[in-house]
């Protein structure tokens, strides 16, 4: 069994040789404690905007969390009332349960099938040159068209599928209501969810692929490893790095999600696929109570940093992943 | 590149990064004038006005009026369209919190307009208009001027044309199956079970955004129970929501979703994609419970249709044994112009000269009656008299219904207040889902009144 960490004999030298090259540089890193202007300069705009665009509007919220406020008059200090509401509120309960079984769902679907479709496309065959442009479709349309599109074909009487259904006489298909049965509306939003962005994924884990170098399947192979062998005991840990890219990318992406669930359902049937982001924006902007909406807006950045955080954690993130490094 | 000298250390940019960051909105707020490029101008002694309003469809040719107006009396109104969305209506909300807001603000009155009125956001209109037209106040029909009447003031003025609901059906298909329009509910029950055993669709209904299925319930509840009910309601009390017709009325509306004689899927389909209509027109469904605006929009996509005269309709009958009658009436009742108290007083003074004469002349109520638009206003009524172009049929059974009605309340999600209308929304959805019973939803509503 390969180990994917590097504490190879040569670190040990590395680590003898250190101190002979702290000596060698003390001049220049004096120097280097303190940045010129110019570089200040140069990141200027980008943390100007930062702060303006991001950071702020944050603390806004965060402060406006606090606060009671319909839009209209002033806002009103109510200390941390809407974060006791918020412990006892059954919907809120709901959106979180909501947004947990799509981001659950979500990172199962996208990451089983792009992994697969990623590490299958990644050698140079020429069905794989003729796959490739065609997964990126999806990701060139707007979410608006996805949203229109999507529901065209899911529409219960006229749409694409239903019709579909008809005349392969497939009754199930004929007669579903994909986007109306609460049951089953938060999977059939997480299927659309996936049809976007799975390419982007697939292309992540093929560019993984394609940079776990040779030598390691030769050897895999020479110890007698079958296809699924080389892929469960050479590719994946070789691509650790980029499944805890992608599935950070996931995680945190799909707990704050808005655009296509919105589009989509409105948060609809009833509150079946309300998820935080959608809760958040209908108690500002539908219910008028921007001051429950800002802490809904806090817990969920606060839960998606957390959530980031743990996987992080959970996936060591270490650097050293390669061997014999090519 | 390289200098000694003049180095920042990097936490003090930051912090000084952080501070103009914070700094920035702080002078943007002192020198903007809020949403319109104008505002400078008004102030500076020209004789243009602002006005923002939410576009229904319902003004037609007000527009055009206007510009006659504009001509004679040389003022400009800029006139800023706001799409019926969310988005359009939080835009509307921020131009009304910007420092110089618009100096006519159109909102859906009732209780889009009372938190305007309460935080004195807007003038009352009385002696403002009576100034400019002593006559105003019986130029406007009354039952029009309640919906923007708070507290015996008048706020606002009905400046679009009045949109009550009623039963569309397809005389082609009633014809054919052997229907006639019902008088009473129990009647309206039999031919949707007539027209479910012939293989159609009953009822076209595409409930996605939530206020075509609101129709339903509004009108089952004030047909059971009288109108009283939802006044309560609107008058602040919230346990006026366990009233018996509200829990009955959901009652009602789940059987005959057990029964299946609404739309297959209506929970996903979004209205305004034209679905239900086109089951209505192609002779797939009977019947649509829809505002009157039907009527124009079937004669735009179907204009054979509607050359054929196959478009009918009818009042939802009365529920036997119910408080409700056929003339009392719920629908966008009309939209509400207001004058902002932040404008100054030459603006007021235009503003309140437009409001005052353009919505009730004869001028806009014959060129909105040849846009099927019916002013509030008993102009549109002396021009009935003589009216026999387009939309002639429709234009006048709106007005008698209107000057015949009993009451006439306006859709109810407009009438609360923004808390209680995303609660409505999402409660009923759960009651099309058939997930609650009218006992939960009633309960529900009242916690959320509170």
């Amino acid at each position: 069994m390969l180990s994917e960490s590097s504490r190879t004999p040569g670190s040990a030298a590395n680590a003898t040789s250190r101190p002979a090259a702290g000596d060698a540089r003390p001049a220049a890193r004096r120097r280097k404690r303190r940045m010129p202007v110019s570089d200040y300069l140069n990141m200027a705009p980008a943390v100007l905007l930062y702060s303006f665009f991001i950071i702020l509007p944050a603390l806004v919220v965060l402060v406006l969390s606090f606060f009671s406020w319909n839009g209209t008059d002033t806002p009103k200090w109510v200390g941390l009332a809407n974060w006791q509401f918020l412990l006892a509120d059954g919907d809120a309960a709901n959106s979180i349960a909501v947004t947990v079984k799509f981001t659950v769902v979500s990172w199962l679907l996208q990451t089983t099938i792009a992994m697969t479709a990623g590490v299958a496309t990644a050698k140079s065959t020429r069905w794989a040159k003729a796959l490739v442009p065609l997964l990126v479709v999806p990701m060139l349309l707007s979410t608006v068209g996805v949203a229109v599109l999507w529901q065209a074909l899911l529409s219960p009487t006229f749409g694409g599928l239903s019709d579909l259904g008809t005349r392969l006489h497939l009754g199930f298909l004929a007669s579903s209501n994909w986007l109306g049965n609460p049951q089953i509306v938060i999977y059939v939003i997480a299927v659309v969810v996936a049809w976007q962005n799975i390419p982007f994924h697939t292309l992540l884990y093929r560019a993984a692929r394609q940079q776990v170098p040779g030598n390691l399947y030769d050897a895999a192979l020479v110890d007698g490893a079958s296809g699924a062998g080389q892929f469960f005991h050479v590719t994946l840990p070789q691509i650790r790095n980029t499944i805890l890219t992608s599935s950070l990318l996931i995680v945190v992406g799909t707990f704050s999600y808005f655009d296509l669930v919105f589009l989509l359902t409105g948060g609809g049937p009833g509150t079946a696929s309300t998820v935080l982001a959608v809760d958040a924006y209908k108690q500002a902007f539908a219910a008028l109570n921007f001051g429950y909406s800002s802490t809904l807006a806090v817990m969920l950045v606060f839960v998606s940093v957390i959530s980031g955080l743990l996987l992080m954690r959970l996936g060591g993130f270490s650097v050293e992943s390669r061997r014999g490094g090519e | 590149m390289n200098s000694t000298q003049n180095r920042l250390s990097r936490r003090a940019f930051l912090g000084i990064a952080g501070g103009l960051a914070a700094g920035v909105p702080v002078l943007a707020s002192c020198g903007s004038s809020g949403g319109n490029s104008n505002a400078n101008a008004n102030s500076s002694g020209g004789k243009s006005i602002d006005m923002w309003l939410i576009d229904t469809g319902a003004y037609g040719p007000l527009f055009d009026t206007m510009k006659k107006y504009e001509q004679q009396k040389g003022v400009k109104i800029n006139v800023t369209t706001l799409p019926n969305t969310l988005a359009g209506k939080q835009k509307l909300i921020i131009g009304m919190t910007a420092q110089k807001p618009p100096v006519v603000v159109v909102t859906g009155g009732s209780g889009n307009l009372k938190p305007y009125v309460a935080s004195k956001k807007v003038i009352p209109l009385d002696a403002a208009l009576t100034s400019a037209n002593p006559n105003w106040k019986t130029e406007y029909l009354p039952l029009g001027l309640k919906q923007g009447t708070y507290d015996g003031t008048v706020y606002g003025i009905p400046l679009a044309g009045t949109q009550p609901d009623f039963m569309f059906y397809s005389k082609p298909v009633y014809d054919h199956i052997g229907l006639q329009a019902p008088t009473t509910y129990a009647q309206l029950k039999q031919n949707a079970a007539v027209a479910k055993g012939k293989g159609l669709i009953p009822f076209s209904l595409g409930n996605e955004s939530g206020w075509p299925g609101l129709i339903w319930f509004e009108f089952l509840a004030t047909r059971i129970g009288g109108p009283e009910p939802f006044e309560r309601v609107v008058a602040g009390d919230s346990s006026a929501w366990t009233d018996p017709s509200f829990v009955s009325a959901i009652d009602e509306m789940q059987k005959l979703m057990k029964a299946n004689y609404f739309q297959p899927g209506f929970e996903s389909v979004d209205w305004a994609n034209g679905v239900p209509d086109a089951l209505l027109v192609t002779g797939k469904s009977s019947m649509e419970f829809m505002v009157n605006f039907l009527y124009n929009l079937v004669g735009q996509k179907y204009p054979q249709f509607m050359k054929d005269g196959s478009l009918g309709w009818f009042d939802f009958p009365v529920v036997q044994g119910g408080k409700g009658k056929t003339t009392d009436l719920i629908g966008n009742v009309s939209l509400y112009a207001s004058i902002t108290a932040a404008s100054t007083d030459q603006e007021k003074e235009i503003a309140a000269d437009f409001l005052a004469t353009v919505p009730v002349s004869k001028e806009y109520a014959e060129a909105g009656l040849k846009a099927s638009v019916v002013p509030l206003s008993k102009a549109t009524g002396e021009a009935l008299k003589t009216y026999s172009g387009p939309a002639a049929d429709m234009n006048k059974y709106t007005y008698d219904a209107v000057i015949n009605a009993t009451s006439y309340q306006t859709s109810w999600d407009n009438a609360i207040p923004g808390s209680q209308q995303n609660a409505l929304f999402t409660n009923l959805g759960n009651v099309f889902t058939l997930e609650w019973d009218g006992q939960k939803f009633a309960e529900e509503m009242s916690k959320a009144g509170s």
